[in-house]
């Protein structure tokens, strides 16, 4: 389904009830009601959420009556008492309920077997090219979705100001900001909790809100008085959105990666204008997805933890519909080996399955399950090229141009309606 | 290298054509300076004035003015005794945070603020960040490096930098075998030095990487091995010789580019990153670097000009959130910590780390929304009571000036004009103040807070 935008809908006055009907999604009501929103911004959304360690795929989209998956692990393969199902002989663990209903919803899909070329097995340099997309470049400097936060404050339509009207990233954790939303031009802000961008309350909001603007003193003065006006009203909408929270419509899990996702779904439902969200979970360093012993346990808790949280999440953005213009993909930096090792656990593969949520899937699941006879690093080999993925939300949901941004052509990926 | 990164670049540092310019611009401002600017000349060179430097410096030439902030007085000897232990200390215990700490803290702190300033400017020229390079103490030492040579000759300090082994690091280019030049080498070179754009200058690359065949990185140490040089001609920048990596600073620092690039980045540096000018306007500054090869000279030229003090460039710089964060507390005396530094990383700018080759962003893009934001909380920090950001900025105002508070805050914050927009509330906020018997840390704390989120402080 093709988003309508906000600016569209404004600039071409469409009788907003005779498109809608009677229910008129939330931001829309605001847009129209709204001059504090800019018309410049569009509406759709991504969001990154960083999976570290090497997330086992096989064990995650689990091929449960595959004689080489259950003879090569025989102490981590889950039988199919433990999976739901999702197609012949495949299916995810019962612990993954949440991402399930999702998916029966429509909310939330899978993409099997997604990799590159020629993996690589170290941490660092295979999550490295995941999160710039640039597998022949050895020196990276940006991600792909900080090139794609610089394509929007540097197209024609962001305006002549040199400050932008808003963010185009947030990256949402305590650790150091990913590479993935890394720009040349553009700033990804780190906001790790609600209390990051809530103004501090002993304060208060100083009264120059209602200054006088004939008193500021050059351009850039005027520039940064208007950017403290934004800014203010930003916080505001912050708080208003805060108290809607509190109405506890979506009950979200106690975990840190879930009180992550709820404050990214805050801060998309306060329509500021930021267009790219990453979040993470399994910390820095290897990762807590890098599972080389005692894995059955610690991923199924892991899996756990991250399905609950973004069950919660697709099910809080689908309330109101806003579900339909945002796109949520995971990424990790390889699957495992299919074989596990003597301590229980597996090593580093190569391909691994992708989760999708969104509005506009076509499908719940994309491909086939990998051949285990084939294989790649000890791991199953790619079927999907991910930077297809990417350009297809470049291209399909951001509206940008993915040759300048990942610096060649991908056929994009049927994934949306 | 991808092509997508000239596209990306080619809003960088454009040209306005409108600039205005007259022949007098590089002229020497003629009067002492008041008040108004030396602060302007101190919120450039060192992001803010402190009181003393209002003071001492009002009245003095511009040359006067910047002798005194080049040079290096028995203060700051003194200082560099204090300091250099704790960056040591740092560097041994590889504790990269405390040593970005101690680095904010030459930014407050240094009785030599524009050489402890321009190292921040080479560090972004250069591109080197203290991730890239993965070394601490190869990155202490080139930064050493810079600091010493921030003013000095400019050829000297391009081979201080690009023979460094930091260099060779900061752009993943440790091994550079004579059968397999690392491009990586030369094409950062061309960009950060001579401030290449083009989609394609791998020819020019590849020619600059042989030159520095045979340089490899092992355990932090420069090692040359002879039978990896490459000992054949090399074409470069229109020159053809058998160069050596030797060979090069002094071939760049002499091409008539280098000399151009480098001067719109001074300018930049000094002048803001919103309006550019075109190269014939920059011609006199780029002579004199280019006859001198004096970063001193040059920056001394683009600081006492008639330009640099003209309604064109005043107060028309955003400021960072280095800048801005070491804005209050140079003006306030404020202690550096940990905390406030690590609140500039979320902000988006980590202060040994440029993002990129090409620097931090543009000073705009820290200005959106949820920057700003952040920026107000870390004043609420930075004038609260709280030790992790130092505690007692308001308090300590409160004991150094007292009943003079609002008049000495309005002048080494503001360049003494409170400004329309906020002016109300600032009447209100004095009159509490001077009603105020006892505690008065809490008003104070207000004003300051004010002051400082208010667009006046955020720009230059």
């Amino acid at each position: 389904m093709q988003t309508l935008s906000r600016r569209t809908l404004l600039q071409s006055g469409l009788a907003t009830a005779a498109v809608l009907g009677g229910d008129i999604p939330a931001f829309l009501r605001r847009a129209l009601a709204d001059e504090r929103l800019s018309p410049s911004i569009d509406d759709t959304i991504v969001v990154a959420i960083q999976l570290a360690g090497g997330n086992d795929g096989l064990n995650t989209v689990v091929p449960y009556e595959n004689d080489i998956y259950q003879r090569n692990r025989p102490t981590l393969a889950l039988k199919k008492k433990d999976v739901i199902p999702l197609q012949q002989g495949v299916g995810i663990p019962t612990r993954m309920r949440g991402i399930f209903d999702a998916m029966e919803q429509g909310g939330v899909a899978v993409v099997h077997a997604v990799g590159y070329p020629n993996p690589n097995g170290d941490h660092n340099r295979s999550m490295e090219i995941w999160q710039t997309a640039e597998p022949d470049n050895p020196h990276p400097e940006t991600g792909w979705l900080g090139r794609a936060a610089d394509h929007l404050v540097q197209s024609p339509t962001a305006g002549a100001s040199p400050i932008p009207a808003a963010s185009p990233s947030v990256f949402i954790s305590e650790i150091a900001t990913p590479l993935t939303v890394m720009g040349r031009a553009s700033v990804c802000v780190k906001a790790a909790h609600p209390a990051s961008l809530t103004l501090d309350a002993s304060f208060g909001r100083p009264s120059i809100r209602e200054g006088n603007r004939e008193g500021a003193a050059g351009a850039s003065e005027s520039l940064v008085s208007d950017a403290i006006a934004a800014s203010l009203r930003t916080a505001e909408r912050i708080a208003e959105v805060a108290q809607e929270a509190k109405s506890g419509k979506i009950s979200y899990p106690s975990t840190l990666f879930a009180r992550r996702l709820e404050w990214t779904a805050r801060l998309i439902r306060a329509e500021l204008g930021i267009r790219i969200f990453c979040t993470e979970m399994g910390g820095s360093g290897p990762g807590s997805f890098d599972t080389h012993s005692l894995q059955a346990n610690n991923h199924g808790e892991l899996l756990g933890e991250f399905s609950d949280a973004l069950a919660a999440f697709v099910a809080d953005l689908a309330r109101d519909r806003i579900l339909e213009r945002v796109i949520v993909y995971t990424y990790s930096e390889f699957g495992r080996t299919v074989r596990e090792n003597g301590r229980r656990g597996t090593d580093h593969g190569s391909a691994g399955p992708i989760f999708l949520a969104g509005g506009g899937l076509r499908q719940n699941v994309f491909g086939e399950h990998p051949d285990l006879t084939e294989m790649e690093n000890g791991g199953v080999k790619h079927d999907v090229d991910f930077r297809r993925l990417y350009a297809t939300i470049l291209e399909r949901r951001l509206g940008i141009p993915s040759l300048p941004v990942l610096g060649a052509s991908f056929e994009p990926l049927p994934i949306f309606a | 290298m991808t092509s997508h990164l000239g596209e990306l670049h080619d809003r960088e540092m454009p040209n306005v054509g409108t600039f205005p310019a007259s022949s007098d611009d590089w002229q020497v401002y003629p009067q002492p300076l008041d008040r108004r600017d030396v602060a302007h000349l101190l919120r450039r060179v060192a992001a803010n004035p402190t009181a003393e430097e209002l003071d001492g410096f009002a009245g003095q030439t511009p040359d006067a003015v910047f002798q005194v902030l080049a040079g290096e007085s028995s203060r700051y000897h003194e200082f560099e005794a204090d300091l250099r232990p704790l960056e040591e200390a740092a560097v041994r215990s590889s504790a990269a945070d405390a040593y970005r700490t101690w680095f904010m803290r030459r930014l407050v702190l240094s009785p030599c603020p524009l050489r402890e300033w321009m190292t921040v400017f080479w560090l972004e020229y250069f591109g080197l960040g203290i991730d890239r390079v993965g070394d601490l103490a190869l990155f202490d030492d080139v930064v050493r490096s810079m600091r010493r040579l921030a003013l000095g000759d400019f050829h000297e300090l391009l081979s201080a930098v690009l023979l460094h082994p930091a260099f060779l690091l900061n752009v993943r280019a440790p091994a550079n075998y004579r059968s397999d030049p690392n491009e990586r080498v030369g094409a950062a070179i061309l960009r950060t030095c001579l401030g290449y754009r083009e989609q394609d200058f791998s020819v020019q690359a590849r020619e600059l990487a042989r030159a520095f065949s045979g340089r490899f990185i092992n355990r932090g140490r420069l090692r040359v091995s002879t039978f990896e040089r490459d000992t054949g001609e090399k074409a470069i920048l229109g020159r053809c010789k058998a160069y050596e990596a030797e060979d090069i600073p002094r071939l760049i620092g002499e091409d008539a580019r280098t000399v151009s690039w480098t001067v719109r980045r001074l300018y930049r540096w000094f002048g803001g990153d919103t309006r550019m000018p075109g190269d014939d306007f920059l011609k006199p500054p780029a002579e004199r670097l280019r006859q001198t090869a004096s970063v001193a000279e040059t920056v001394r030229m683009i600081l006492a000009s008639r330009w640099f003090f003209s309604d064109t460039v005043r107060r028309q710089k955003l400021r960072r959130p280095l800048e801005f964060t070491a804005a209050i507390l140079r003006a306030l005396k404020g202690r550096v910590t940990l905390r406030t530094v690590t609140e500039l990383t979320a902000m988006g700018q980590d202060i040994l780390q440029p993002t990129t080759l090409d620097g931090w962003p543009d000073a705009g893009n820290y200005l959106s929304p949820p920057a700003l934001i952040q920026r107000m909380n870390l004043v609420a920090k930075l004038v609260g009571a709280d030790e992790n950001f130092g505690g007692g900025l308001a308090r300590g105002a409160v004991e150094t000036w007292g009943d003079h508070l609002p008049n000495a805050l309005t002048d080494v914050m503001t360049d003494q004009v409170i400004p329309a927009d906020i002016s109300a509330r600032w009447e209100e906020l004095c009159d509490r103040y001077a009603a105020s018997s006892g505690r008065r840390e809490q008003v104070a704390a207000s004003m300051i807070y004010l002051l400082a989120v208010s667009p006046v402080f955020q720009t230059a």
